[in-house]
Formats: structure tokens, sequence, C-alpha cells
């Protein structure tokens, strides 16, 4: 085990360092609440890459892919989660082009399912998202407090607090613009202190031969790229992530940033091919802890830290205490601007929020509370996995009208939200997690079937789908897409052209 | 059938060799970036 004292102090050093980049970065180049939210494009392919990476690789990858390892497949589940993380960054390309052509002054997904869908929808969408985002966030807060309590016996609540105060201090300064800074600066070093560390564990632990003859000998099935469970579970997550990632405003803000078509292409083709040996090797560590015998059931969350404490060098484990703060606040910034930028941006259509200024202290104000919230839920102690498994599934029930609505005129919104809830229904009723609240509605208990995951995640995504696609047929409605461009338009034109357009918002008529 | 053992080594030390030539490249793009300001 690492000492407390060393790993604190090495935390507060790292969180201290990247706040004041954040501040120092952003000081003068947040002009307006334009800036805060979006910095429209205003990365190239370096920064594109490098604040993809960060945002969408958080703390959880030493957690879930691990945990995913040990205990829900092996190998091929840990390709599946691998291959998952990917198939959204890719998926981004095509709909990210599309969306920036239809709504260039757009800030997110949730401002087109207003204008293309309705209030109902965009009320639905709006929650859905925040939510899952809001668990992202805790779900990172509560991976670091985890693993450092376990890797260096630091209490939950003071690394949550120390975390969730100094990612609040630059993000709500500096917002996206200092968020992108970092992130682009902690990719660069968690790139090769994460092969590195990797790397030096594989040789401590005696060398790729040797993990595979134990692991091996222990349990074949880990190593077999066939082994049902573990394609089972390779197969839904790829939905789970995927529904999830299309919600996450952070990546839609991302989308907007980056100065060009080619640039996003670019970024987001190499951030896909980039998740994959991350998130490859942060699972094969699952293997290695269940390979070695270290794995009990009340212990395959923290599979990744079982090796570090009970196998690796203690300067193997200093190196993981690093990566995980690192991680942690590169996802964690995304997430509190993410969720500070929706809610913002949704607000100054409801309330009266009179000038720009105003809506920038809202937008802190926003990011002070969820930060708040985060830290909290962050030092229960929760299970990573079922957090996040939790909210992908309600994104995978709702994700699909909302793509297919972006090429589709004749989709109206009763027909998106019928194929959502109907995608919802079929998830929840497979969902094992949520079984025992379903199970307090009076007369459901007989009819629902057995709980499993798979039905869970592909019912929703495939019943939400051939939903909207027969909603989509027998769609009367004519959208015209070109609407988006004049409905649709930043705070800067809004508060240039027309005092009063600010106050309601970016969205106009 | 289990995957091989070479296998398995070109899967640890082809993804650590992937994510170092990522962290290259970004260095890479910076640093032209930066010749060209």
């Amino acid at each position: 085990m690492v000492s407390q004292t060393a790993a604190l102090a090495a935390t507060v050093v790292t969180l201290a360092t990247f706040t004041a980049a954040g501040l120092w970065y952003a000081h003068g180049r947040v002009g307006s609440v334009e800036d805060l939210l979006t910095a429209r494009n205003s990365t190239g392919t370096a920064m594109t890459t490098a604040t993809l990476i960060a945002s969408t690789m958080g703390a959880w990858i030493l957690f879930s892919p691990a945990e995913a390892g040990a205990a829900f497949g092996g190998l091929p589940a840990i390709l599946g989660y691998a291959i998952g993380s990917a198939i959204p960054l890719l998926l981004f390309i095509p709909v990210g082009v599309r969306i920036r052509e239809l709504m260039p002054t757009g800030h997110s997904l949730t401002e087109f399912v207003l204008v293309r869908f309705g209030p109902v929808m965009y009320v639905f969408v709006l929650v859905v998202s925040v939510f899952y985002m809001f668990i992202f966030l805790a779900a990172e807060m509560t991976a670091i407090a985890g693993s450092l309590e376990l890797v260096a016996g630091i209490p939950a609540w003071q690394t949550a607090t120390a975390v969730g105060l100094f990612v609040l201090v630059y993000t709500a300064y500096g917002g996206l613009v200092a968020s992108i800074f970092t992130d682009t600066i902690q990719t660069l070093v968690i790139l090769p202190l994460l092969a590195v560390g990797f790397g030096a564990a594989v040789l401590a632990l005696g060398g790729t031969g040797e993990i595979h003859a134990t692991a091996l000998a222990t349990d074949p099935s880990l190593l077999d790229p066939g082994f049902r469970p573990g394609l089972e579970f390779g197969l839904y997550v790829v939905f789970a992530i995927l529904g999830a990632n299309m919600l996450n405003q952070g990546i839609w803000q991302r989308v907007y940033a980056a100065d060009g078509e080619s640039t996003l292409t670019r970024s987001f083709a190499v951030a896909a091919l980039t998740v994959v040996p991350m998130v490859l090797l942060a699972g094969l560590f699952g293997v290695v802890a269940s390979g070695l015998g270290l794995v009990t059931p009340e212990t395959q969350s923290v599979a990744f830290f079982l090796v570090v404490i009970e196998v690796l060098p203690e300067s193997i484990a200093f190196v993981v205490v690093l990566l995980v703060v690192l991680l942690v606040m590169s996802s964690a910034d995304t997430m509190l601007n993410a969720i500070s930028s929706l809610i913002t941006v949704d607000l100054a259509r409801i309330i009266d929020v009179d000038n720009d200024r105003s809506l920038r202290l809202t937008g802190r104000g926003l990011t002070v509370l969820v930060a708040i919230g985060a830290i909290i839920i962050g030092a229960q102690g929760y299970s990573v996995l079922r957090l996040f498994l939790t909210a992908d599934l309600l994104a995978a029930a709702v994700f699909v009208p909302l793509i297919w609505g972006l090429y589709s005129r004749s989709l109206t919104e009763l027909g998106g939200l019928v194929a959502s809830l109907a995608g919802l229904v079929v998830g929840i009723a497979y969902f094992p997690m949520l079984r025992g609240v379903v199970m307090l509605v009076p007369g459901v208990g007989p009819l629902l079937p057995e709980p499993a995951f798979l039905p869970a995640f592909l019912g929703a995504t495939a019943v939400s789908t051939l939903v909207t696609g027969l909603a989509v047929a027998v769609g009367s409605a004519n959208f015209e897409f070109d609407s988006l461009t004049t409905k649709i338009r930043s705070f800067d034109e809004s508060t240039t052209e027309d005092p009063s357009a600010a106050a309601a918002g970016e969205v106009s008529d | 059938m289990a995957v091989g053992s070479t296998l398995f080594a070109v899967l640890i030390w082809g993804s650590v060799g992937s994510v170092l030539a990522v962290f290259g490249y970004i260095s890479w793009l910076l640093i032209r970036l930066r010749r060209t300001k």
C-alpha cells in the first residue's frame, strides 16, 4: 500500500497544478457565455483528439472493464467493452457533421430536439441526458474516492471533496476553454503514464507468458474468445455505451469546438482508435486478478486495484494514484461543464436572464450546485458499473429516434416519444437492477420475464429502432430542416442583434 | 479454445504500443502547430 501522506500530497499537487493551468489559460479568453459553454470552431486536431480521449476515458476505465474481465466473461467481455467504447465516437463523425450543417450556431442535442420534435420530447431527453451525465460525474467521484481509499487508505470523503473543489474552481471560472486546455495536457501525461505503468506492471507480474499460463490454469474461460457470457456482455455493453454517449453533452460541445469538418472527422477517428487499447489494457487486469485468485464476489468491482495492492511494487501503485487523479480530473471537468452548459442554455428559455453576464453567473452557479451533489454521492461508495448500467439503459431506449430525426422529415414528436417509451418498457422489464422497483407495481410481477442484461439493452434499442422505423413510415410530418438554422442562434448573435433575444435564450423565431 | 500465448502477448504489447503511438501523434501535431504560429 502507498503511504497515505505521499498519496494525499501527490493528489493535491496534481489537482493544484492543473487548476492553476486551467485558470491561467482561461484568463482573458472567456469573454462571453459562448466562450464558457461552446468554444465554437476553436480547436484543431491535436486538442480535439486529446480532449475527446480525456473526456471519455475517466477513472471508470480502471474499474468497469476490469470488473467485466474478472466477473462478466473474461477476454470477450473486455473486447466488447473496448469496441463498444469506440463505436459511439465513430458514429459521431457522420452525426456530428450533420448537426453542424443543420444548426451551425447550435450548442446541444437538446436544442435540436426542442425545435425538431417539440417540448415533451425535449423535456424527456433533457432529463435522461442530465441524469446520465450526473451519474457519470458521481461515478467518477466514487471511483477516485474508492481507489485512493484502497491504495492509500485515504478516507473517501476527503478525496471526493478535494477533487470536486479543485475541478470546480477552474471549470466554473474557465468553462469549456479551461476544460479543453487541461484535457490536452492531461492526455499528454495520461497516455505515456498508462502505457509505461501497464508495461511495467506486466513485467512485474512475470511477463505475458506467465500471466497467460496463470489465467489458463485458474480458469480457461477467461481467455476463451468464444465464452458465451463474455460474448453476451460484450454485445450489450456496445448498446449501453452507444446510447449513453449519444446523450453526452460533453461530446456534443466538442463537436462544435472543432474548427472544421476535417478536424472533427480526424479527431473522432483517432480518439476511437485510442480508447480500444486503453480499455483493453485496463480490462486485462481483471483477467489477471481472476487468474491470480484475488477476486471474490464482494471485490469484483475493484479487481484492477487488487492486482495493484497485492502484487505490484509501491512505485507502480504510486503511478496508478497519479493516473486515477488525472483520469478523474479530465472527465469530471467535462461533465461539470456539460451539465451546467445544458442547464444554462435551457434555463435561458425558461427564466428571465437579461444579459450575457447574468447568464454566465447562472452557468457558474449551476456548476457549483452540480459539483456539490456529485461530491456527496461520490463519497457513498456505490458500484461504478451498476451506476453506469442504470443510466445507460435509459439512454439506449431514447437515442435512436433522436438520431433518426436528424435525417427524416416525417418522424413526429409522438412517434419519437412512443418509440422511446416502448424501448424503455422492454428494457426495464428485463433489467435486473430495477427488478425490485418494478415489482412494487401491483399486478406486474407475474408478467415479467427472466431478468438479464442482454435482452434489456438489446430489447430497449431494437424495439425503439423498430417503432421509430414504423413511425417514419406512417409519419405525416414534413419538417423543414432549414428552420433549424434560423431558429437556433448563438448567444453572441442574440445579444448583438437584439438584447431581449438573450432573455429568451438562443432559440428564436 | 483459449487465445494462445503469442496472441495474448501481441494484444498486450500492441495495446501499449498503440497508446504510445497516439501520444506521439498528438505531440507531433502540437509541435507542428507551435512552429507554424
